[in-house]
């Protein structure tokens, strides 16, 4: 085995350590990965003690699933999908979350563009408290998505890579999802306003 | 391009991606109000989103977490370690029950050859037993299986390890008759309470000499605090029924029994 120092040991290399038994090793990992999950599970559940379990969950698994993990693959994704679906499960046992709206309508854009600058104010701390709760209020699958590609910046390919699907059904779930919540912004943004139902805009420049 | 090929682009443009066709997109944007004006409000939901992020970078999970899960990682490697031993026990216990029962099939087996062969003469039976048997009336002749019993067997352990009841009888021991064997050996305080003594083995141990009191054998009151060698015999239940120091040239005798 590796004897470097586990600062310079990879991720993918710690884990035949952990599979091992090396205390050190899963310690590194933790310490590593434990705010990306934390961070991921706090967006897609929106309570901190959820987050807490959700860290919980993935890293005890990490320790009895270690031994099953295949070399050549990417820990980093490995990690990123049993925290996938730790939260997930976590969501569906709680469901004590923001109501889903309605994700069924089309457009959004062109009421965004009525107001000069509707986002802009966003920046500001009651801003960002709107756009936290935007998010919570996504269907869960658009929500992952944005979460892992707009929140954590993951590419289109790291997040196919978390999620288990094509990158194209990725990207379509990102666009679909910031689409969604333009139209939340906006309604957050002007009180007693009803999310618009506007038709996809279209020009034939 | 036109708007539906570049809907999609201009989106990832706006997150910061470097789309296939930037160049064509970015044509497209520059005679299209409607895209451009997409594109504008794409580039701040993304400010936006990314002000979410930076305000949520500093969030971590407790301190207390770790260390609950650094004491889970330490119970599940220790757990992983002991969990091989079981099997192991288990084979073995497996092993012992298989011979446990061949042990006894074997004994009544040959004990149903004796009872057949009652009309056969018995063969001599070795020193050892015959002194049993011709010393001790309380103690029934061994039966002739004890007499293709195995040799003196040497060991090392003292007679409390060898039986705890021992010690217990010769503590509850009382002022009876002790009587000595021809060959030497002196029945136990507590052998008189057990079964009738039907075939067994002769263990050699080492006694402290001050315990032999205990065992039904007198010692100077000057005895030196040594351990002396003795014989202890064994009955067909592993209590011990009598006993013998090796000094008093009974050992001879045990060897020729053990030749034979």
């Amino acid at each position: 085995m590796d004897d470097s120092p586990l600062t310079l040991v990879g991720d993918d290399d710690l884990m035949p350590r952990i599979a091992a038994g090396d205390r050190a090793a899963f310690a590194e990992l933790y310490r590593r990965r434990r705010t990306e999950v934390y961070r991921f599970a706090l967006h897609m559940s929106g309570a901190p003690a959820a987050a807490e379990d959700v860290v919980q969950d993935v890293f005890v698994i990490v320790m009895s699933a270690a031994k099953r993990f295949r070399p050549g693959r990417s820990a980093v994704a490995w990690l990123r999908g049993i925290a996938r679906n730790c939260a997930r499960q976590r969501l569906e046992r709680d469901r004590t979350f923001l109501a889903l709206d309605d994700d069924t309508q089309g457009g959004g854009y062109e009421r965004l563009a009525l107001n000069p600058e509707p986002v802009a104010d966003l920046t500001k701390a009651e801003g960002i408290e709107r756009v936290r709760k935007a998010v919570l209020g996504l269907p869960l699958h658009y929500r992952e998505a944005i979460v892992l590609c707009d929140l954590e910046e993951m590419s289109y390919a790291e997040a196919a890579e978390a999620i288990g699907c094509a990158v194209g059904t990725v990207r379509s779930r990102v666009h679909r999802g910031r689409e969604l919540l333009a139209r939340k912004l906006i309604s957050a943004a002007v009180p007693g306003t009803a999310a618009p139902k506007v038709a996809g805009g279209r020009c034939f420049a | 391009m036109n708007c539906d090929q570049s809907l999609q682009a201009l989106v990832d443009l706006a997150r910061g991606a470097d789309p296939a066709g930037f160049d064509l997109v970015r044509a497209h944007l520059a005679r299209c109000p409607s895209c451009s004006r997409r594109f504008h409000d794409e580039q701040r939901l993304t400010a936006t989103l990314r002000a979410l992020a930076d305000a949520t970078a500093a969030n971590a999970p407790p301190q207390a977490l770790e260390a609950r899960l650094m004491a889970l990682f330490d119970q599940q490697v220790a757990a992983r370690e002991m969990a091989p031993i079981a099997p192991t026990k288990t084979r073995v216990a497996r092993w012992m029950q298989a011979a446990a029962a061949l042990a006894i099939v074997t004994a009544g087996a040959v004990t149903w050859l004796h009872v057949n062969r009652g009309a056969k003469p018995a063969e001599a039976p070795p020193a050892h037993a015959r002194s049993v048997q011709d010393a001790a009336p309380s103690m029934p002749a061994p039966a002739p299986a004890a007499r293709t019993a195995q040799p003196v067997r040497q060991a090392t352990a003292s007679p409390a390890a060898a039986s705890r009841s021992q010690r217990r009888a010769a503590g509850r021991a009382t002022n009876a008759p002790r009587t000595v064997l021809a060959e030497g050996f002196v029945p136990l305080p507590g052998a008189a309470g057990l079964p009738d003594f039907d075939h067994g083995e002769i263990v050699r141990v080492d006694i402290p000499l001050p315990r032999l009191p205990l065992y039904g054998i007198d010692i100077p009151p000057d005895a030196a605090d040594k351990p002396v060698m003795a014989d202890v015999l064994v009955g067909q239940d592993g209590q011990p029924r009598a006993i013998r120091l090796v000094t008093t040239g009974s050992d001879e005798a045990i060897r020729k029994g053990s030749n034979r």
